[in-house]
C-alpha cells in the first residue's frame, strides 16, 4: 500500500507563520516490523529513497571512494537516472541549468577530495545566479576527519562563501533531514546551491530516522506587499515624465513576465533588463528595449540614463547593468526583491519592497484603478515620445550594423545570431560560454520564451555552456537545446561531450571560433593601448574532427545560408552536430560598450555610427 | 558610529563561521566578537563594530538572510 505522507514546513516570519507542503508519494516514516521494533536501513539507502520520494529523478556526478555507499544505493534505484560526467565542475553546471529549467533543485554527488573542491566554480555560479542545487560530497570516515587523510578537504570550509547553506553530517540519523533540508532550502525565497558533507562511515551506518524532517526551517522573506509601499510605488510611477522597468533575474524565477507586461503597457513604461532579466522578458515585446549596462543595447542604456523614475524588480543592482552608482542614485527608485539585503545594498531607493516580485506587481495591479489609468494616459502623451525616441536610437543602430555586416568576414557574428534565431523554434534552450559570442547574444539574441536564456551571468564562468546544455536537454528532452559558444570557453569543459553518445543528448553546438580569448583582448585594444597578450591562440584544435571524435557531425560553414541548412537538419533528424563558425579576431569588436566605472549616456557605439543618448525632451 | 550587533543562529561552530564571512566582506572595522554555544547547536554571537551606518545596516541585512540565523539586532 502507498501512503501519502505530507510534510510541513513551518516558515519563520514575524507575527505569522506559513506552512509549505511537500507530498510525499512513498511511506517514508520509521518502518516498523510488525512486532513494534522499528527496522533500521543503511543511511546511504535512506537518503536514496529520500531523494526518489522528493521527486529527483536524475543525479549527476562522478564517484569515488568516500561517496560509493551512495553509488551502490543508487545500484537499486530504478527511478533515478545517474548521469555520469568526465569532471565534476561539468556536473555541477549541468545541475545548475537543470535547476533554473526544472525550477527543482539539480543534485549532484562526488567524491571528497578532488572531486569536492572541484564543485568550487560551479558552486559559486550557482550562488552568483540565484540557481538551486544540492551537491552531496563524500568525505574520509569521521575517525580520521581532521588528520588529513586521503583525500580529505574541508569543503565546508572552503564552500562558506559559495553557498546559500552547507553542512556536514555526523551521524547516520541526521543524514536524509539533512538532504531534506537542503532540497527545501535551495529553492526557497531567493534559490541557491546547497553542499551536504557525508562522512563515508555515516553513510555506511544505520538509521531508523528516514523521515524527511528537515533540521532547520527556512525563512520566508516578504509576504504580501504593504499598501502603503504600494500606493507610494504608484504615485511615484503615474508622476513620472519618464518611468522605466528594470527587470532582474528574481522575474523568472517568481514566473512574473505578464504582471512586467501588463504593468509596462499600462504606464506607457519602456522595459530594460540586466543580463539575467534578458531571460524574464519576451524580447519581442514592443516596450522592451533590451539589456542596458556594459554590453547592453544603446536604446536600453538611453531608456534607463534618461529615466526620473526606475522601477526596479528582481535585481541587485549589479555594476555591470547600470554602469555608475552616483547617477542612478539622482532617480527616484522603487525596488521590489525576495531577498531584503538587495535593498538599498548598492542604491538608494525611494520605496523598497521585500517581495516575491508576482505578488508585489500583482499588489500593483490591483490597486492601479482605471480612472487614473485614463487620467494619466492623457498627461502622460510625453511617455510616448520618449519611446518614440528609444526606437529611433534602435534603428539607426540596427541600420548602420546591418550596412556594415559586410566588413566583418566571413560571418558578422551578430547576424549568424539572427539567422540561427529564426531557424530554430522559439521554445530552444540556449545557453552559451563566457565572451565576446555572450555579449553578441546579450545585444542580439532575442529570447522570445521566457526561461529559455541560460547563462553565466554573475560569475562570467567559461565552460559553462556546454555541461549547462547537456543539463538542459536532459531536464526539457522534448525541446531543442543549442550552445552557443566561444571556442575558449568551449576547450575548458569539452571533454563532456562525450555525454551526447552515451545518454542521447542531440545538442546543437555553435562555436564562435575566433582563435582568441576575444572580449579580453578587445579590453586590451580599448584599454591597454592594444598590447595584446596571452588573448590569440596560435592554433586550435580542429573542432571538425573533436566531433568526428566523439561521433558526432561536425561542421565548418562559409555561408550564412549553410548554417541554416545544417541546423535545420540537425532539427529534423534530432541529431547533435557541432558548427565551427570561423570569425576574424581583428573584426570581432562587441560594440556598443559601457566601459568600466563609465555612465550609460557613453556607451561607445560602432564605428561611425554617431547618437546621442542625452534625452532633450 | 559603534554598534553592537547582536545574533542568535542555530547551527553552532557552523553558523559563526557563515556570520565571520559575511562580515569580513564589510567595510566596517570590527573591533570584538565574542559567543555562546548551547549543547543543541544554539549560537549567540556578539560583534562590536565601527563604521558608517549604511554599512552597518548591509552588514544587518546579510547577516539576516543566512538561513540558520534567526535573529539580528543592531545596538
Ligand atoms: C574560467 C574563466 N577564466 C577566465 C575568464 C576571463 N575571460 C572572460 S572572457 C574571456 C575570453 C573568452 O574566450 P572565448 O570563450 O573564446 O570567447 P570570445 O570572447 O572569444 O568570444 C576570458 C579569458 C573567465 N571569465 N572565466
Ligand atoms: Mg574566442
Amino acid at each position: 500500500m502507498i501512503k501519502i505522507f505530507q510534510l510541513s514546513v513551518k516558515l519563520f516570519k514575524p507575527g505569522k507563520q506559513c506552512i509549505l507542503v511537500i507530498p510525499f508519494g512513498d511511506a517514508l516514516g520509521t518502518r516498523g516490523d510488525g512486532h513494534g521494533n522499528s527496522i533500521k536501513i543503511r543511511a546511504a539507502d535512506a537518503l536514496v529513497r529520500a531523494m526518489k520520494n522528493l521527486g529527483v529523478r536524475h543525479v549527476f556526478g562522478i564517484p569515488g571512494g568516500s561517496i560509493m555507499p551512495v553509488y551502490d544505493a543508487l545500484y537499486d534505484a530504478e527511478d533515478i537516472k545517474h548521469y555520469l560526467f568526465k569532471h565534476e565542475q561539468g556536473a555541477i553546471h549541468a545541475a545548475d541549468a537543470y535547476g533554473r529549467i526544472t525550477k527543482k533543485p539539480g543534485v549532484v554527488l562526488v567524491t571528497s577530495g578532488p572531486g569536492a573542491t572541484n564543485l568550487v566554480t560551479g558552486l559559486a555560479n550557482a550562488y552568483m545566479d540565484s540557481s538551486p542545487l544540492v551537491a552531496i560530497s563524500g568525505q574520509v570516515a569521521t575517525p580520521i576527519l581532521g588528520r588529513d587523510g586521503f583525500q580529505e578537504t574541508d569543503i565546508i570550509g572552503v564552500t562558506f562563501p559559495i553557498t546559500k547553506l552547507n553542512m556536514q553530517v555526523r551521524s547516520p540519523d541526521d543524514v536524509v533531514s539533512a538532504f531534506t533540508t537542503g532540497y527545501i532550502v535551495s529553492t526557497e525565497g531567493r534559490p541557491g546551491p546547497v553542499l551536504i558533507d557525508i562522512p563515508r562511515d555515516v553513510l555506511l551506518g544505520s538509521t531508523g530516522s528516514i523521515e524527511p524532517v528537515p533540521k532547520i526551517h527556512p525563512k520566508a522573506f516578504g509576504g504580501e506587499p504593504s499598501r502603503e509601499e504600494i500606493l507610494k510605488a504608484l504615485r511615484l510611477l503615474l508622476n513620472a515624465e519618464r518611468p522605466v522597468i528594470l527587470v532582474g533575474g528574481g522575474v523568472c524565477w517568481s514566473g512574473a513576465w505578464d504582471d512586467v507586461i501588463t504593468l509596462a503597457e499600462i504606464l506607457w513604461a519602456p522595459i530594460v533588463s540586466t543580463f539575467p532579466g534578458k531571460n524574464c522578458v519576451p524580447n519581442d515585446h514592443p516596450l522592451y528595449l533590451g539589456p542596458s549596462g556594459m554590453h547592453g543595447r544603446l536604446e536600453a542604456d538611453a531608456a534607463l540614463a534618461n529615466a526620473d523614475v526606475v522601477l526596479a524588480v528582481g535585481t541587485r543592482f549589479s555594476d555591470r547593468t547600470v554602469g555608475r552608482f552616483k547617477e542612478m542614485n539622482m532617480k527616484a527608485i522603487i525596488h521590489i526583491d525576495i531577498d531584503p539585503s538587495e535593498i538599498g545594498k548598492n542604491v538608494r531607493t525611494e520605496v523598497g519592497i521585500v517581495s516575491d516580485a508576482k505578488k508585489a506587481l500583482k499588489a500593483m495591479l490591483r490597486e492601479l484603478p482605471s480612472a487614473i489609468q485614463e487620467e494619466y494616459n492623457r498627461q502622460h502623451s510625453g511617455r510616448r515620445s520618449f519611446i518614440a525616441w528609444l526606437k529611433e536610437i534602435r534603428r539607426k543602430y540596427e541600420e548602420h550594423i546591418e550596412a556594415r555586416a559586410g566588413d566583418m568576414k566571413p560571418f558578422a557574428p551578430w547576424k549568424v545570431l539572427k539567422v540561427l534565431r529564426r531557424t530554430v523554434p522559439p521554445s530552444t534552450i540556449v545557453t552559451t560560454g563566457v565572451g565576446s559570442h555572450q555579449m553578441w547574444c546579450e545585444l542580439h539574441w532575442d529570447v522570445y520564451i521566457p526561461g529559455t536564456f541560460i547563462t553565466s551571468a554573475g560569475l562570467g564562468t567559461m565552460g559553462f555552456g556546454l555541461p549547462a546544455a547537456l543539463g538542459a536537454k536532459i531536464a526539457a528532452s522534448n525541446r531543442p537545446v543549442m550552445l552557443i559558444d566561444g571556442d575558449g570557453s568551449f576547450q575548458m569543459t569539452m571533454n563532456n561531450l562525450s555525454l551526447v553518445r552515451d545518454y542521447g543528448l542531440p545538442i546543437i553546438a555553435v562555436i564562435f571560433d575566433n582563435r582568441a580569448l576575444m572580449l579580453v583582448k578587445q579590453w586590451q585594444i580599448y584599454m591597454y593601448s592594444r598590447r595584446v597578450i596571452a588573448t590569440e591562440f596560435t592554433k586550435n584544435p580542429d573542432f571538425v574532427k573533436i566531433a568526428e571524435a566523439y561521433g558526432i557531425e561536425g561542421y565548418r560553414p562559409s555561408s550564412y545560408e549553410e548554417i541554416e541548412s545544417i541546423v535545420r537538419r540537425a532539427l529534423r533528424t534530432d541529431e547533435p552536430v557541432i558548427i565551427d563558425i570561423e570569425l576574424d579576431n581583428e573584426k570581432d569588436i562587441v560594440l556598443p560598450w559601457v566601459k568600466p566605472g563609465e555612465w550609460l549616456t557613453n556607451a561607445v557605439p560602432p564605428e561611425g555610427l554617431e547618437v546621442d543618448l542625452i534625452w532633450k525632451g | 558610529m559603534e554598534r553592537v550587533i547582536k545574533v542568535g543562529a542555530c547551527m553552532g561552530m557552523d553558523s559563526l563561521a557563515r556570520v565571520i564571512n559575511t562580515i569580513r566582506r564589510g567595510k566596517v572595522q570590527v573591533l570584538e566578537i565574542s559567543s555562546k554555544l548551547g549543547s543543541n547547536g544554539d549560537i549567540n554571537i556578539v560583534i562590536r563594530v565601527r563604521g558608517e551606518e549604511s554599512e552597518i545596516e548591509w552588514l544587518r541585512k546579510k547577516i539576516l538572510v543566512l538561513v540558520d540565523v534567526t535573529s539580528v539586532e543592531v545596538l
